[in-house]
Order: C-alpha cells, then structure tokens, then sequence
C-alpha cells in the first residue's frame, strides 16, 4: 500500500479531530491552524478527492446554512481504511525519527 | 445589502463545475467569502472571488476543450465513413446543396450591390434629393419628376439653415478632343456646393475651390489616365463639345477625383462648372426652370420633421405664386417632396427624367424570395435524406447511447455532420460561384463581384452560411435520431416511426409546391415575353437601322447625306426623326383646335418624309406626309386614332381641322392607326406628328436618321451608311442600331427577368428532383424484400411500378393542388403592370403541374424500375 503524502496526512488528521464538523472550509482552518501557513481552498480539494477514491474517507451532504446561499455541505469522515493508513504513516514516522530527535536537540 | 458573491463570477464558476459532486464547491467558496465579507469587506472579498475563479478556470477549460475534441475526432470519423459508404447518397446531398447555396450567393450579391447604392458618401444619410409632382404633367401614370428648378438650391440654403449645403447638376454627354482623338463621354453639369455635399475622393487638387471658375473641369481617374497617362494632368486644357452644342469650349483641369464606384446613381467620369454652358446661364434664377437635380445636405441636428418641411413648402409656394401661369392657376404648382439619396437608385420607378440605370425594389424582393427558396429546398433536401436513413444509423444510435452517450451529445455529433457536409458543399458553391459570376453579372445589367474572392467579409459571410445552414438542416435529423431508444432499437427492425414519414412527406410536398409555383411563373413570364415580342405593334421595325446624330454640323451637309446614301441599291428609303417609335417621350397639353372642350395631353413627335410610309404605319383616312405640298413643313399635323378619339372627332371628321401647337398652326392632313410607342404596360395613348425637313434649318433639327435597308449584304450597308455619314462629321463616333433591337431593349429587364426565372426554376426542379431520387433509392432499398417476394408470388413489373410511384404521386399532386391558386396570385399580380397582356389559361396550370409531374415520375421510375425487375432471388437470398 502506497503511502500518504504529508498533505494527505495532514487532511485526514483534521477530518479526524473536527469529527461531524469536518466540511472544506473547517479543514482549511484546522490546517492552517496546525501548520501556520495559508492553506488554499483549491488545494485541499484535490487531496479530499483522492482520498475519497481510494476509500480513505467518506462523504455525505449535509443540511446548509444561510452564509453558503443555501448550498449543501459536504462532510467528511474518516474510513476504517483511512484510519489503517494513518496508523501506518504513524509507524513509519516513528521508526524514521528514532534517535534523531536527541540529535537535532543537541544540535540547536 | 447585498452579501452575495459578484453574480458574473459565480455563473462562470458554476459553467465551469460541470459535474454535481462538484456544486458543493459553490457552497464552499461562498461560506468563504462572507466570511471574508465580514472581516475584510466587500471590495477584498470580491476581489478574492474572482481571484479564485480565474485560477480556477484556465485548467478546465482546457480539460474541457480536450475531452469535446477527442468526441470531435471521432464524430468526424464515423462522418467521413459514413459519406463514403454511401457515395451516391453523399454526392446527391453534397451537389443539391451546393447548387441551392451557390444561387443563394449569387443572389445575395445581387441584392448588397443593389443595397449598397449611394452609401458611400460621407453622412449619405443626411442627402435628400427634391423630387415634385406635377399635376399637370402626367407621364405614363405617375406626375412625379426628379427635375427641379435652379434657383430652388439657393432658395433652400439662403433661407433655412437646417441644409448645410445644396447643389444642382444636371446630367450630360460631352465630346472630348484631346489631340487627335475624340470620343463621348458621360459628364455633369454642377452648380452650387458640389463638392461639399458628395464627398469623393480626391488626388488631385481642393474640392473646395475646384469648381469655382466657369472654365473648370474635374476628371475621374481613369479619365485622366486616358487622356494624359502618368502625366499630372492639373493646370493641363482639354476642348469639349457638349451634346447639342457646335463650338468646342476650352476646359482647364482642375482636379482629379477617384473613380466612381459602380454603386452611385449619378455616374460620370467628368464634372463640369454648370455656368459654362450658354443655354444653362438663363435659367440660373427661373423658377419656371426645369431641369435640373436639386440636393440637399440636411446638418446633423436636425431631422425633416413637418415643421420644416411646411415651411419649405410656404416659402416654395411663394415663389411659384410669382410666376405669371401658377398665379393663375395655384392648384397647378407641383407639390415638393424629398427623396433620402439611399432611395434613388431602387424606389424611382415612379420618377421621370430620374435617368441613369435605376434598380427597382420589386426584384431585389422578388430575387431574394428566390434564394432563399432555392436554399431552402436544398435544406429540406438534406433533413428528408438524414431522417430517412435514419434507420441505418438507429444500431449506431443505440450502442452509442447504452455505452453512455447524452441525448445533447448525440445532438451535437449529427449536427456537425450536417455542417462538414455543409462545407463541402460550400467549397462546390464557391466553384459554381466563380464559373457563374460573369454570365450572371451580365444578365442583371450590373457589374457586381469585382474583387470578390479578395474580399474577407465574402470569406466569412460564406463560412458563416455553411454553417448557420449546416446547423438549420441538421437540426432536425438530430433531434430525430438522438430521440430513438436503444430498447427499441435492438429489439425490432423500427421502420423510421410514423411521425417522422409524416414530416418527410410533408417535406417532399412543400418542396414540390414550390417548384410547381416557380415553374408557372417561367411559363407566365416566358409567354408575356413572346407575346409582347411577336405582337402587332403596329409598325414595321425588320431591317431599320437607326443611327444616332450629335453633330451640330449634320445640319447643313442634310440633303447631301441623305443623297448619297438612297444611291446604294441597299438601301430603300432614308428619313429621320426626333424620337424613335420605339421611345417617343415627349409629351404636351399646350395642343389647341377650335371648339375644343376636353384637355388631352399628347404625345407628340417631330418626323422627317418617309417615317410613316417606312414603318409601315397604316393610315386610316388623309395622306402622308408629302413633298408635293410644300406647305406641310411646320404647319400640318398628322394624328393617330386615340387622338382623334380624344378630342370627341371621327376620323372624317376631323381632317382639316385647324390645330395649334406652341408657335405651330395648320391643318390636320391625316389620320393614322394607333401604334405602340409606349411599352406595352401602357394603353396606346393620343399621339400629334409634325412635319420638319431638316435640310430647311441650319442647326440640329432632328436625333436620328432611320434607313429602311435590304437584308442582304447588311455588314456591307451597314459600312456605305458609316463612311458617308462620318464623312461629314470626322469627330463623332458612328452610332446606330437596329429598330428590334432597340425594341427588345425596352422590355430588356422584363426579358432578363424571364431568362433568371428559367434558369433558377430548373435549378429547383434539378435540386427537388435529385432529392426525391434519393429518397426513391432509400425506399426502393428498404422495399427490396417486399418486391421480391411480390414477384415470386406472381406481381409483374407494372403492378410493382404502381404500388410504389403511388404513393409519390399523391403527394406530387397534393403539392400541384397547392401551387396553382398561390402561382395564379403572383402571376395575376405580375401582368397587373401590363396593359397588353395573355390570359391565364388552364393550359398554363396544366403544363406546369404535368412537368414537374413528369419530371417526377422519370425519377421515382428509375429506381423502382431497377428494383422491379432485379432477380427476386438476388434481393431474397442474403439475410
């Protein structure tokens, strides 16, 4: 199984913590938030879509509220596959950074 | 206030999500942007939007494009097989349509160069010409004149200041000698603010002072290149003899202006000061003068409302009043009225002395009606062809469908094989163009298509008709397969549902009428030609040759000409003539005779010896003409019967009477036949002839010499009669015609009229006909079965042929039911203008309804005929 990208990660992560509030404009937010840099619209779309293809996530339309002009929300959900995948990103990440961090601490 | 995103952005944004997962979106960017809304305001926020749109855009409308192409790629190739599969059905759809857009073309050159007439000039809008009525002055059935008094242009400038500039000119042909050289050359008379009012385009010299000495002359170009070459031709003098005129006048060139485009009514190659000819100098403040075209250049504020155009006819009015015979008879004053230049060259039928070569709206309506009836025949062409193959696409339809084709994208793809089929036949169309241009440009009388296939907006409007065409004729096959259902398809051979035979028929009907209807129009036309052309007239007009006189210097050398041509034995009588029989125009009321009553306005012409006897004009009672009364010369009249009739007179009767005419008083000496001098829309009308023997005055008493010549040896006569008469006149070209020629020449635009009518009518019958014949083969293949089976059973070749042209020859006669009464109104209206006319006989319905029946039957027969008598085992054997 191929691996997620770091921006895919990062997607599917915000999904998981905004739980039933997790439509484009929060994730924009959240990513944002986490990450300290401007996230486009556009450029979270591509990833979402991905990600929806390979049955990482999943989406449903839910109701819409003034602000949108009446359109449908699309909310995401995190899939068993996509939690699969996000635990084996987590493990590679552990075993890649094992030692270093003591490194860069001793660098800086 | 309003919190919604710019509503432009937001279309363009929702155009470009085309797949309904993707409307979300929409809902996203808003959320966002009334967000920013909030925060930010709305100026960023908006700025925001459609910075989001136009990076978004770009990508998908190249995905987009790429994916329609590749759809494209393939429509183009099933098209091309599909018309190679087929040839006869490709070539029959191709060469119809081609056919009908090249007359629409044709057609439609026509009808822009008679509409672009005059558009040229600068504000061309703003130019009227002053047209009166008179109501005195009646001309064949219309009191209206486009001549105008002198002082008329000054009166209008001087005393309204709505016109910004106005002028005069009056048409005529000058004799140019330059050298040794000499020829004529059609020129202007121009007075006023020539130059200011049209605008033309100068090479040389300055419009505003150019023809402001008397001794003035402004050449075109190609004028100024035929007399001086490369040479500067300003500052150079010409000599110049005008028409009538004996003493040559010295002309300084002034000025040399582009050559006319062919679209000007008024249309010369030189324009003169007008107060350089001796005759005009007199009228210059008549207002009893009559002669001239007045213009005037309206400025641009102001418009001809009722205001102006009362006060115009006040202050006119007035001028009239001073003059001694409208004082006395104010009811008389001719009534002023402004023509827009646009309108002169196509609605002056009912103008005399309009002159120059006039178009007439009726035909630039009539051959428009034509074209787009030709093209829309082709069209029709084409739909019944597609829909009826539909069939043979159905299977292509319904795998096309079940694989997940959109009924809009099936649409689309029949659509755009309409319009390939459409550029094919657009480029045969150009052919047919360009091989027709010239025989076409010479029978409607204008030089239209010079420059033509360098002209980009010819390139586009073509490309721009094949397709509109393509589109228009493809639409309804289009609509027609793309409904078919892939269920209904795959289960059953559909045989092209009824609805859609229904329209076919209906179709193949509409196409028939309207070929009935134009062939009754070439029957009607070509019979009132012949009738016009082989009936009585009332005179003479074989073997008379007419030769034209200008020369001033004719008159005294009369007798010496007139000898020496009667001494060649091919030659049997010499006369002359003011007007030909054929064009006698001038008319009087000023005709008097004791006792009378009625006031008759009559024609009248001034005839040398012989003119009677030569035309063979019969005489009812009195005589001729005769040298044996010397006393006949300016005194005695010669009447024709309506005249006589006119003024309350028999024939008997009336001989002796003592008439008066202007200076002119003397006895009525005889009484002759009626004759046709007028076109045969007109009743024979009253007609006064005197008597002038030129040889008796020293000026030009006379414009034609009449010679009754004998039918052999013509080429040489005709050579004897040039030689001895530019004997006596070295200056001007030699020329004549002959009578029935100038004779057919009068009903030229009628005859033409007929010859295009001919021809555009075979063209339709060729295009309806090649589409029946298509349809025939299709019906002929589907039946293929069917009539082998008949056979076997014993059906012979003559049952088959009825059962299958049945069912055409309905619908061919339902069409000829329709045509007739539509073809009788047109042509009962047509042969209103004529007062001589042929009477619209059933023949005429008969003849017409059996060609096209005829016409038919050859091509249904032809492909029933090969299907009817193949072997039965040949269409049965193959399943």
């Amino acid at each position: 199984m191929k691996l997620l990208t770091r921006s895919e990660e990062y997607i599917l992560l915000a999904v998981w913590k905004l739980q039933d509030n997790a439509y484009s404009i929060p994730i924009q937010e959240k990513l944002n938030e986490i990450t300290g840099k401007e996230w486009s619209l556009g450029g979270i779309y591509m990833p979402l879509e991905r990600l929806e293809k390979r049955g990482q996530l999943m989406s449903v339309l839910s109701e819409s509220t003034p602000e949108r002009g009446g359109r449908h929300k699309r909310i995401y959900k995190l899939t068993p596959a996509g939690k699969k995948a996000l635990r084996e990103i987590y493990e590679v990440q552990q075993t890649i950074w094992a030692g270093i961090p003591q490194l860069m601490f001793g660098l800086s | 206030m309003n919190n919604r995103p710019p509503k432009i952005a937001e279309t363009i944004l929702s155009k470009l999500l085309y797949d309904d997962v993707w409307k979300t979106t929409l809902g996203d960017f808003e959320e966002q942007y009334s967000y920013l809304l909030e925060k930010e305001g709305k100026s960023k926020a908006n700025r925001w939007y459609w910075s989001q749109v136009l990076r978004y855009a770009p990508s998908k409308i190249i995905h987009k494009l790429y994916w329609t192409a590749g759809m494209f790629k393939n429509y183009l190739k099933i098209s091309l097989r599909n018309l190679r599969k087929n040839k006869s059905y490709s070539f029959i759809n191709t060469s119809g349509l081609a056919i009908g857009l090249a007359s629409f073309l044709l057609i439609g050159l026509f009808v822009q160069h008679e509409l672009s007439y005059d558009k040229h000039f600068e504000d061309s809008e703003q130019i009227y010409r002053v047209v009166r009525e008179r109501p005195a002055e009646q001309h064949q059935g219309s009191a209206w004149h486009a001549v105008t008094p002198i002082p008329l242009h000054s009166g209008l400038k001087d005393n309204f200041s709505h016109f910004d500039h106005t002028t005069y000119v009056s048409r005529y042909e000058g004799l140019i000698r330059m050298d040794e050289s000499s020829f004529f050359e059609k020129g202007l008379y121009a007075g006023g603010e020539f130059f200011q009012t049209f605008s033309y385009t100068w090479l040389q010299g300055n419009p505003a002072t150019a023809l402001d000495d008397p001794s003035s002359i402004i050449l075109t170009e190609s004028l100024a290149e035929k007399l001086f070459g490369n040479k500067n031709p300003v500052g150079e003098s010409l000599e110049i003899i005008p028409e009538y005129e004996t003493e040559p006048i010295v002309k300084m060139i002034t000025g040399v202006i582009e050559d006319l485009p062919q679209t000007s009514h008024l249309f010369f190659h030189f324009v003169t000061n007008e107060k350089s000819s001796s005759w005009h100098e007199g009228n210059l403040d008549h207002w009893d003068s009559n002669g001239y075209f007045t213009y005037a250049k309206l400025n641009k504020e102001n418009t001809l409302n009722v205001d102006l155009l009362a006060d115009i006819t006040e202050y006119y009015n007035a001028q009239m009043m001073d003059l001694n015979y409208y004082g006395k008879q104010p009811h008389l004053i001719p009534k002023l009225a402004f023509q827009p230049l646009h309108d002169i060259h196509l609605k002056s039928s009912h103008l005399r002395h309009s002159g120059g070569t006039p178009g007439d709206i009726k035909y630039v309506y009539i051959f428009s009606l034509i074209g787009l009836i030709i093209l829309l025949i082709a069209c029709v062409n084409y739909m019944n062809l597609a829909t009826a193959r539909a069939v043979m696409r159905a299977k292509e339809v319904g795998v096309r469908k079940v694989i997940g084709a959109l009924r809009s994208n099936l649409i689309m793809q029949f659509i755009s094989e309409a319009v390939l089929l459409s550029f094919f036949s657009i480029s045969f169309a150009v052919l047919l163009v360009w091989l027709f241009l010239e025989p076409f440009s010479s029978l409607i009388n204008r030089n239209i298509g010079a420059g033509l296939f360098m002209s980009p907006l010819f390139w586009i409007s073509v490309l721009g008709i094949s397709s509109i065409i393509g589109i228009l004729a493809g639409s309804y096959p289009a609509f027609y397969m793309s409904s078919l259902k892939p269920a209904g398809i795959f289960k059953s051979h559909t045989k092209g549902g009824k609805g859609n035979s229904l329209m076919r028929n209906t179709l193949v009907t509409g196409q028939f009428a309207i070929t009935t209807i134009l062939i009754i129009c070439s029957i009607v036309i070509f019979q009132q030609m012949d009738y016009i052309r082989s009936a009585d007239v009332g005179y003479t007009r074989d073997q008379i040759l007419t030769v034209r006189i200008k020369d001033e210097n004719f008159a005294k050398h009369y007798d010496t000409i007139t000898q020496r041509l009667i001494t060649n034995p091919h030659i049997v009588m010499v006369s002359s003539g003011e007007s030909l029989p054929t064009e006698i125009q001038g008319s009087t009321s000023g005709v008097n005779w004791s006792g009378r009553e009625e006031r008759v306005q009559f024609y009248r012409n001034d005839i040398g010896y012989n003119y009677l006897e030569m035309l063979d004009i019969n005489l009812i009672t009195g005589r001729y003409f005769s040298e044996d009364f010397p006393t006949d010369a300016e005194q005695a009249f010669i009447l024709n019967k309506s005249a006589v009739k006119g003024m309350g007179f028999t024939p008997e009767e009336v001989i002796g009477t003592t008439m008066k005419m202007w200076q002119q008083e003397g006895p009525v000496v005889g009484v002759i036949e009626d004759f046709n001098f007028l076109s045969f829309r007109d009743e024979r009308k009253p007609l006064i002839l005197s008597l002038i023997n030129p040889a008796e005055y020293d000026y030009l008493s006379f414009n034609y010499l009449l010679l009754k010549v004998r039918p052999e040896n013509l080429p040489e006569t005709i050579a004897f009669v040039e030689k001895t008469v530019t004997a006596f006149s070295p200056d001007y070209p030699f020329e004549y015609s002959f009578l029935d020629d100038a004779f057919d020449n009068i009903y030229r635009t009628d005859i033409n009229l007929g010859t295009l009518f001919n021809a555009f009518t075979i063209l339709a019958l060729f295009i309806a006909s090649i589409g029946l014949f298509g349809l025939a083969s299709f019906m002929m293949e589907q039946r293929a079965k069917e009539i082998g089976i008949r056979k076997v059973l014993g059906a012979n070749l003559v049952q088959i042929l009825t059962l299958v042209n049945k069912d055409f020859m309905k619908l061919i006669g339902l069409s000829f039911v329709i045509a007739v009464p539509i073809g009788w109104y047109a042509m009962n209206t047509w042969l209103q203008d004529f007062a001589y006319k042929i009477s619209l006989g059933p023949s005429i319905f008969i003849a017409a309804g059996l060609s096209a029946i005829v016409v038919a039957l050859i091509t249904v027969s032809y492909k029933s005929f090969k299907t009817a008598s193949t072997n039965p085992v040949n269409s049965l054997r193959s399943e």
